[in-house]
């Protein structure tokens, strides 16, 4: 016990601040989950939550609506934006945004689908400086045009590659 | 007589340049664990060199990708004559678990002969410090000096 | 007004490969650093379509070649993921274990990472010391699991070997002795009056742009931000053992040494605690097997000591996942080196882009242009100025 408060004050000594000890009691309040879903349920009706797990939640939205839901989750409810993946689907190309609640340890994945003959969906370059690299990565891969991407050099094939190599297409190979 | 002294000093004291063709790094920190005290290969005289135009010993880690395959064939292009390749680790040798990617350049003795190969996945230390060993038997057999 | 310029001629043959090492370019001022372009491509591998075609049980190994210093965050967070899609708990004993191999990782790395910026201060005892007590790591890592690094002790379900009785004691007493020569690396380090001149106030993160990077790790905590996964997502044995977070609010590089080197201290507190839980728990159960493979959507999250390790699986139910994500913490944290860096003299840009600790590889391959694009620096000079700014406050061995 000595011990444990001489460390404490040690490390405020240093300039460190003390977090929470063992788990906090807030990162499992089932009232601050609730509020989250209502909020989530008001501000966008027409889309499909499906709380799949305690913390984790998969919400299907039209692709015309991203930039309003995404900047409702990153400057409303105050997410941190975490990564994006992209995935050739039968039902179409489909982008998995992963927005994160870090005090509760929530993960809020919302899910657009673009056709397959010409996939264009809205930068979200707009809201932070975050997403660039991932809509690169996501255009040079899957082929997916992003309206108001200002940056579409290749961040990882080679600058070489030819126009229509997307290697993560189904029909590559 | 000067050929066998420059045999003998080429062998005494070997300078490494290091390329890493895209590795995942852990070959590359336990070639600079060679450097820490606990192995400290500095006292044979074996040094880092700054550029590949100092250099003997060619160290290459990782599984060669299309990007930076044209790296590795311009730094073996400087390094001069004579000189010793040693493919470090499983990726260098083989590709490892990468043959199937639509990266792979192929493995490292299809575009530069290499004459030593240290096996593993790292390869530890003591494993490297033999390949160093080998490297300058097979430096000190070279007839074409 | 005539553009400041000054040119350094790197000391020995400058060799004609210069234009490939492209990939930090540095704009460079005078003395001021104005701009920073990024560039990668050079470590692409193709992970994601290699998982495609492995089974379960075989993607751990995959994965664990992502990096070679941070080996265990990856597969952690990937069997956290399969587990996660298909709804397995894990026995407490195994828990435990991978805890306790976590956290020797995290403790490895920043001991690397603090080597390696004492080498680009000028501080070349520093390194020799991390590396040396790093070894003292490495040697426990090889009798619990066999390797100094890619450990392969995870599997979706559990972990693959267990922790002995016989080795607990030789553990104990390593860490007892590790714990002195942190405590005694972190005092020298903090108390250093040339170094808190040298790095306070280089490299600023302030804590807005650290949000609208979305950076997170060590280099979020620095900044201000109170995240860290081992307390937001619960996950292992990070809920049964008490340990504190380390947040600092200046967001400079001094703040970001402060949090990893406290947080080697905390780790050695949760490896005793894993330690002495583990004793009550009946040897041999460590593993929930799995008997077939997912039927949906999955996501792993695991705090690796440069931030958060990101999986996400999809399974349809076979034993082979049809898409599998994984995003590095780097990818989110070295794009924030653009507002870092600016402003800063380029004798600093060396340290205030290592800070971000990416991945050793990565860092060789800096340069310096100056706004007309002309190549003025390598990342060699760039460490050699840093060093000799040292030298010049009358620091450095």
């Amino acid at each position: 016990m000595a011990d444990t408060l001489k460390r404490s004050q040690n490390l405020e000594k240093n300039g460190a601040y003390i977090g929470g000890k063992g788990f906090c009691p807030q990162r499992d309040s089932e009232p601050e989950f609730k509020n989250i879903e209502g909020q989530c349920r008001e501000f966008y009706p027409e889309g499909e939550l499906n709380l799949v797990r305690k913390r984790r939640w998969y919400w299907e939205i039209a692709a015309e609506d991203l930039v309003k839901v995404a900047d409702f989750c990153f400057n409303t409810l105050g997410c941190r934006f975490s990564t994006a993946t992209g995935e050739d689907t039968p039902r179409g190309f489909t982008i998995l945004y992963h927005f994160s609640i870090d005090r509760l340890g929530l993960l809020i994945n919302v899910r657009v689908i673009l056709p397959h003959d010409d996939p264009q969906v809205d930068s979200l370059t707009v809201l932070g400086q975050g997403f660039e690299w991932i809509e690169r990565e996501i255009h040079e891969m899957l082929g997916i045009g992003f309206r108001g991407l200002g940056d579409t050099r290749h961040l990882l094939l080679p600058d070489d590659s030819p126009e229509d190599y997307h290697p993560y297409r189904r029909s590559f190979g | 007589m000067l050929k066998g002294l420059k045999k003998a000093a080429l062998a005494r004291s070997l300078w490494i340049y290091h390329v890493a063709a895209s590795p995942c790094n852990n070959c590359d920190i336990e070639i600079l664990d060679l450097l820490t005290p606990r192995f400290d290969v500095e006292r044979f005289g074996l040094l880092l060199a700054p550029s590949p135009r100092h250099a003997d010993l060619l160290l290459v880690t990782g599984m060669v990708n299309k990007k930076v395959l044209d790296r590795v064939l311009r730094v073996y292009a400087q390094i001069p004559k004579p000189c010793v390749v040693a493919a470090v680790g499983s990726c260098a040798i083989s590709g490892d678990l990468f043959v199937d990617s639509y990266n792979f350049a192929g493995p490292l003795d299809k575009h530069i002969p290499v004459d030593v190969y240290i096996g593993g996945c790292p390869p530890k230390p003591e494993a490297m410090i033999l390949g160093v060993v080998r490297a300058i038997e097979k430096l000190k057999k070279l007839k074409d000096l | 007004m005539a553009e400041l310029e000054r040119k350094i001629i790197p000391i020995g043959p400058f060799h004609p490969l210069q234009e490939e090492a492209e990939y930090f370019k540095l704009k460079v001022e005078g003395e001021k650093v104005v701009g920073l372009d990024i560039q990668l491509g050079y470590m692409h591998r193709g992970h994601e379509k290699i998982c495609e075609g492995k089974t379960y049980d075989q993607i751990p190994f995959v994965v664990e070649r992502i990096c070679g210093i941070c080996s265990t965050s990856h597969p952690f967070a990937c069997v956290q993921a399969i587990e996660d899609a298909a709804g397995i708990e894990i026995p407490p004993r195994a828990a435990y274990i991978r805890t306790i191999v976590g956290e020797l990782e995290r403790i490895h790395s920043h001991l690397l990472w603090a080597g390696l910026a004492g080498h680009f201060l000028g501080y070349n005892t520093v390194w020799m010391w991390a590396w040396k007590y790093r070894e003292s790591v490495l040697e426990i890592s090889e009798l619990i699991t066999g390797n100094r690094n890619h450990y392969a002790m995870f599997k979706p379900g559990g972990v693959r070997r267990d922790i002995e009785g016989g080795m607990i004691p030789p553990l104990l007493a390593t860490l007892d002795e590790l714990d002195k020569k942190l405590t005694m690396l972190t005092k020298a380090v903090l108390d250093d009056p040339v170094l808190h001149k040298r790095l306070e106030g280089v490299g600023v993160l302030t804590r807005e742009k650290a949000i609208e990077y979305s950076v997170e790790g060590p280099t979020g905590r620095a900044s201000g931000l109170k995240i860290d996964v081992r307390k937001d997502d619960p996950h292992a044995a990070y809920d049964w053992v008490e340990w504190e977070e380390i947040v600092c609010q200046e967001g400079d590089v001094f703040a970001k040494t402060k949090v990893r080197l406290l947080e080697c201290l905390e780790s050695t507190k949760i490896i005793r605690q894993c330690l002495g839980k583990l004793k009550d728990l009946p040897e041999g159960e460590i593993d929930a097997r799995m008997e077939r493979g997912p039927d949906g959507e999955g996501i792993g999250r695991y705090e690796a000591p440069r931030g958060e390790v990101f999986h996400y699986v999809k399974g349809d139910g076979s034993m082979y996942p049809v898409r599998y994500k994984i995003r590095a913490p780097s990818s989110m944290n070295i794009k924030s080196n653009e507002v870092a860096v600016l402003g800063s003299s380029v004798a600093d840009a060396a340290i205030t882009l290592a800070a971000v600790d990416p991945c050793y590889c990565c860092t060789e391959r800096i340069a310096a242009f100056n706004t007309k694009g002309k190549f003025l620096y390598n990342w060699n000079d760039l460490v050699k100025l840093s060093q000799e700014k040292t030298a010049r406050m009358g620091g450095g061995s």
